[in-house]
């Protein structure tokens, strides 16, 4: 006999296909998720604001437009999750931050409006590493967020809660950003798909900003085709035009031809990797390689200086929005977030302009590396999921010591540096369990989606 | 304090002013920072940082001088540590 799965653990489109077939209801849906915020939400510290009541009076309301004929695409009746530092109108903003006491948002930002006329179901705000500016969701002033497969380890950030809701059901997908990995960095450490757009290609109006020059707004999904349908949404697009519809990738990758150029660069991006990272990627390129992509090896000459081109730029951008609250309620920061924040005071203007130069040769060099490949393809995180608490992880063949923060950041920062779209896919964990995820960049966003679709088949 | 010091000077200012703040926590960042803006300033995308300063006047406005030439990245060995 067959089991039913509970609603909350369906994909999207396959949620939306029962909703259309009316084998489900967008109220039963909801009530699923809620279920699940109810069971593990406060233990994990995944959200900070759950909406049940309007997420109820949406999901009647989908039903009731079902009903009369209505279908406003994937993301009618669905249920979703907001990173706290989206405005949604009438709730806080909190940006996980006492600074932020007392704000409610006004208006919702432009994304919620394009969600809210797709039809997508609000259930709340997820947790989040404070204004954006970590990696682990640890320093919150609500909670250090808590890996769903293991509660002593962290889930990844900035958009740590996001990854768990999504992970645990308690909505079928979140959005999140990504101004150095953080809708990717939580998305490979807890085993779903993170996309971060090309930069500008989805409004960040109404958004908290860290740094308004490397700030991304994207989805967290179960699969690549979730994740597209929210993009889609996002940039203002009609949901209902399926992406991946007649795609002669997908149609050559699924008879074991696909006709794609990955490069993988070696250097860099591999050299501090844990051993279990380094085999689960060489195993996946070789499931790839299987399926007929052809991987090159190719390098970026300039990008061992990537984190120093990151940090001056990040620190000083949140530093000048910043700025007013630091000299007003210091102490109202978490102590880690404030010294970063603090730092960025001291950069000197030459030397961001100095950082912003190297920024264009990065560019230039993920473009030429792209003009003649479908995508690139590296480790989303070198680590699995670190210990909450850990300062520092062993890494590399000699397993020595690098600090969790600058892991976290180095596959991924290098991305919101040139703006490229970069998406993080699970890929098969090797030895303890902990998800791993694949990160593949390419040129165009949609692009990049099919490429990525094709890659989560072949890899599946 | 300018730019124009060097950057050990600067450095050696942030500590200072941060311990005047009240925000003696901010001083072993301040070490990493000093590492980031080191490596900037001796990647070789700014060789010519400020060379245009150096330009004569008359030339620097003149519409009908050349642009200056954008200089060709050289390829640099990777290091093994990340410095963020």
């Amino acid at each position: 006999m067959a089991i039913t799965p509970d609603p909350a653990d369906l994909t999207i489109l396959d949620a939306a296909r029962a909703l259309r077939e009316q084998t489900l209801t967008s109220v039963d849906l909801t009530e699923a998720c809620l279920a699940r915020i109810d069971r593990d939400a406060a233990r994990l510290h995944a959200f900070i604001t759950v909406t049940a009541d309007r997420a109820r009076a949406q999901a009647a309301e989908a039903d009731r437009e079902r009903r009369s004929g209505l279908d406003r695409g994937p993301l009618h009746g669905i249920p979703i999750s907001l990173k706290d530092l989206i405005d949604l109108a009438g709730t806080p903003t909190t940006a996980a931050s006492r600074v932020r006491d007392g704000h409610v948002a006004v208006i919702d930002a432009p994304i919620v409006t394009h969600l809210r006329e797709a039809g997508a179901v609000i259930v709340g705000k997820t947790n989040l590493h404070e204004f954006a500016m970590g990696t682990t969701t640890e320093d919150t002033a609500f909670g250090a967020a808590r890996h769903p497969l293991d509660e002593a380890r962290s889930p990844g950030g900035s958009s740590g809660g996001s990854a768990i809701a999504v992970r645990t059901g308690m909505g079928l997908a979140s959005i999140g950003t990504d101004t150095g990995g953080s809708i990717r960095i939580p998305s490979a450490a807890c085993g779903l798909v993170g996309l971060k757009p090309a930069f500008g290609e989805v409004s960040a109006e109404g958004v908290v900003p860290l740094s308004r020059s490397l700030d991304h707004v994207g989805p967290l999904a179960r699969s690549v085709a979730d994740a597209a349908a929210l993009f889609e949404v996002l940039t203002g697009r009609d949901g209902r035009t399926g992406l991946f519809a007649h795609d002669t990738l997908a149609m050559n990758a699924r008879s074991g031809h696909a006709d794609l150029t990955a490069v993988a660069p070696s250097s860099y991006f591999l050299d501090l990797l844990q051993t279990e990272v380094r085999a689960s990627f060489d195993a996946a390129l070789e499931r790839l390689r299987a399926g007929g992509v052809r991987i090159i090896q190719a390098d970026l000459p300039h990008i061992r200086h990537a984190p120093a081109i990151y940090l001056p730029i990040v620190v000083s951008e949140g530093a000048a929005w910043h700025a007013p609250t630091l000299d007003t309620m210091g102490d109202a920061y978490t102590p880690n977030v404030r010294l970063r924040l603090e730092m960025g005071r001291y950069v000197p203007a030459t030397d961001y302009i100095r950082a912003q130069r190297g920024r264009e040769i990065l560019r230039a060099e993920v473009d030429t590396l792209l003009a003649d490949a479908d995508m690139l393809l590296t480790p989303t995180l070198p680590i699995v999921a670190p210990p909450i608490g850990a300062a520092t992880v062993p890494v590399g063949p000699d397993n020595h010591d690098e600090p969790v923060r600058a892991m976290m950041l180095r596959l991924t920062q290098p991305f919101n540096l040139t703006g490229h779209p970069a998406i993080s896919i699970p890929i098969s964990p090797a030895s303890n369990n902990l998800p791993i995820g694949l990160q593949i960049v390419g040129r165009k966003t949609r692009r990049l989606l099919r490429v990525a679709h094709v890659c989560e088949q072949l890899l599946a | 304090m300018t730019a124009t010091r060097s950057l050990e000077d600067w450095i050696a200012f942030a500590r200072v002013d941060a311990e005047r703040r009240g925000l003696p926590e901010l001083k072993p960042l301040l070490g990493g920072l000093e590492a980031a803006l080191r490596e900037l300033r001796d990647a070789d995308w700014n060789d010519d940082f400020g060379a245009e300063a150096a330009t004569p006047a008359a030339s620097a406005t003149d519409d009908a001088s050349p642009p200056t030439p954008t200089p060709t990245p050289t390829p640099i060995p990777p290091t093994t540590r990340s410095r963020a």
